[in-house]
């Protein structure tokens, strides 16, 4: 999988356009650092799951957008030979983790967290702007922001 | 293969020269007086200016890639600003042409001019351009009356091979300074009658306008094993605080310091988040695992080894107590290699212009913008971390197992950090810490 493709597929997966994941001043670098995570020996990937995964995604990636989620659905998620990875890779972008493939999928307790991938990448998790909130101890919030009534994104 | 390479680096050197010709003309050379020196008529051609930018000059829409075309804009900016606000102050000659120089930035106003003890309202800009005898008593990042605002960085003082402690400066400029004056913001009470949002002016190339300016200068007390030469110096005040505890009266003495490091932060139209250059002087510390055998450094001990790498002396803190051992600093993120190649660019200009410039003794280390002013509050700066070794010693990172790890909030970060700051009355100050040094009116 290249890094295009693992910024594509993250797209469809999260629903976050890839110029959000990432941007064309990249000043983060949070895909090249969530996408190193596929290829890190210690995290146990079975290679023939993420070469599987990456032919599906190139097979419907060229699906015109309103069809595209349906794909996805069908071809990824309810695939069981790949559906835990493409999770992994959501729980990548969300929560800034990787989980124990092994373990539960569904279960969001820390015996499953394997590693958090790097401070940038947990305090650029997609969830705290879901949530419309912040990292423990990290906010770019301006002084204050606390007293204000807290907003969500406007979820397409 | 090695010719190529030198055509290459010779094309480049000719680049920067003309960029900074066209941008010095195109600036002009009647912009506002106070940010600009005199020249002489009889000073030697250079492609260096003495007038300062408004804002950063960017590549075409599109074409800038952010590593390279657009961080060079930036640097350039950063270098433009150096060398303006470093020029000579009174009128003699170019920078660096006679030795060293007393430059334009050391006669602005310095903090403890603007916010008085007593809060009233500082006296009127000084437009004489006469080089101030410095008044160096603050021996952290931020003045001793400022230790109550909540900073998540560990600072603490820096103490050179000699057992000196760093001392630290903040100026301003005229647009900052007429700002603080017109809005009253130079005491408490003022501040709290302020309820505007605080927006300094901004620099803007459109309508030729500076914005607000403020200079952090970092300086170390001349002693032994210090080679002169390489450092724009001046004779300062230097100020012990007392230590009851430790029997330390209050003292002064008078003494030889040489600049280390430069924090200069420019508000502009394109960077409203601030543009914010730091410069140090090139004998400070080695690069991580870097350092050469036999050469002396301001900030590092090459027989000590690292076991105390970047950690903040012992407290208490106070320059007046003997015999302290002197700060073991290594810089973690490198100097990147564009930013290096255009101050080797810049330091042979200075070198055409006198050998002995100890102007051709300071690099710029880095400059970090926000890349997306307007997505956020921060406006998603780059570099992401930046740290200066003389003023931000103890947060440039973590070297844990022999990998240096950087975390959010606590690793330098100048935009991060800045926009924590507030006023008195607890509203964001723009970028400044500057306005909570402001005294009570005492009537």
């Amino acid at each position: 999988m290249t890094l295009d493709e693992f910024v594509s597929l993250s797209a469809a997966l999260t629903g976050y356009p890839a110029v959000t994941l990432k941007p064309q001043n990249d000043t983060q670098q949070i895909a090249a650092t969530l996408f190193a995570e596929l290829s890190l020996a210690s995290n146990n990937i079975p290679a023939a799951q993420l070469n599987e995964l990456t032919q599906v995604w190139n097979s419907i990636s060229a699906t015109p957008p309103p069809g595209l989620p349906a794909a996805v659905q069908e071809k990824i998620i309810e695939n069981l030979a790949i559906t835990r990875l493409a999770q992994n890779i959501i729980y990548l972008w969300f929560f800034g983790t990787w989980y124990d493939l092994t373990k539960n999928p569904n279960s969001f307790t820390s015996p499953n967290i394997d590693h958090v991938v790097s401070p940038l990448a947990y305090t650029n998790g997609l969830v705290w702007g879901e949530m419309g909130a912040h990292p423990m101890g990290y906010s770019v919030g301006e002084y204050g922001y606390w007293a204000n009534i807290p907003t969500l994104p406007q979820i397409n | 293969m090695r010719k190529i390479n030198t055509i290459a680096l010779l094309i480049a050197f000719a680049a920067v020269i003309v960029y900074l010709g066209s941008a010095s003309c195109g600036n002009g050379p009647g912009g506002n007086k106070t940010n600009v020196a005199h020249a002489d008529s009889g000073q030697v051609k250079t492609p260096l200016s003495p007038v300062l930018p408004f804002d950063v000059t960017l590549p075409p829409k599109g074409t800038g890639v952010l590593e390279t075309t657009i961080r060079r804009s930036f640097d350039v900016f950063s270098w433009d600003s150096f060398i303006a606000m470093c020029w000579p102050a009174q009128g003699h000659g170019v920078i660096g042409q006679f030795g060293d120089n007393a430059t334009v930035w050391e006669t602005w106003k310095k903090n403890y001019e603007v916010f008085l003890a007593n809060g009233l309202p500082p006296a009127p800009w000084d437009t004489g351009l006469q080089s101030k005898e410095a008044n160096l008593s603050q021996t952290g990042k931020t003045p001793a009356n400022m230790t109550f605002i909540f900073q998540p960085f560990m600072t603490g003082p820096l103490i050179d091979q000699n057992g000196q402690y760093n001392r630290f400066e903040i100026a301003m400029n005229k647009e900052m300074f007429d700002y603080i004056d017109t809005h009253k913001l130079y005491n408490i009470q003022g501040q709290q009658a302020f309820t505007d949002s605080v927006l300094f002016p901004q620099g803007d190339n459109t309508k030729k306008t500076y914005g607000a300016i403020m200079v952090k200068a970092s300086w170390k007390v001349l002693g032994k094993g210090d080679d002169t030469s390489r450092f724009h110096k001046v004779k300062a005040i230097i100020h012990i605080p007392a230590l009851a505890s430790r029997g330390i009266r209050d003292s002064s003495y008078e003494a030889w310091v040489g600049l280390v490091g430069l924090h200069i932060g420019t508000r502009t139209t394109i960077s409203p988040q601030w543009i914010w250059s730091t410069f140090e002087q090139v004998d400070n510390a080695p690069d991580l695992g870097k350092a050469v055998n036999g050469k002396h450094y301001n900030y590092y001990n090459v027989a000590a080894g690292d076991k105390a790498l970047n950690k903040a002396p012992a407290q208490p803190w106070n320059p007046g107590i003997p015999g302290q051992v002197p700060s073991q600093v290594a810089r973690l993120t490198p100097i990147d290699t564009g930013t290096q190649a255009l101050n080797d660019s810049i330091h042979k200009i200075l070198v055409a212009i006198n050998p002995h410039s100890v102007w051709q003794y300071y690099e710029l280390i880095g400059t970090q913008w926000p890349v997306h002013p307007t997505q956020s509050n921060t406006g998603d700066p780059f570099p992401v971390y930046m740290a200066n070794a003389t003023l931000e010693t103890y947060d440039q990172g973590s070297v844990v197992n022999g990998k240096i790890v950087y975390s959010p909030g606590v690793t330098s970060s100048c935009i991060g950090c800045h926009n924590a700051s507030v006023t008195w009355a607890g509203r964001p100050s723009d970028f400044t810490y500057l306005l909570k040094s402001a005294q009570s009116l005492k009537k």
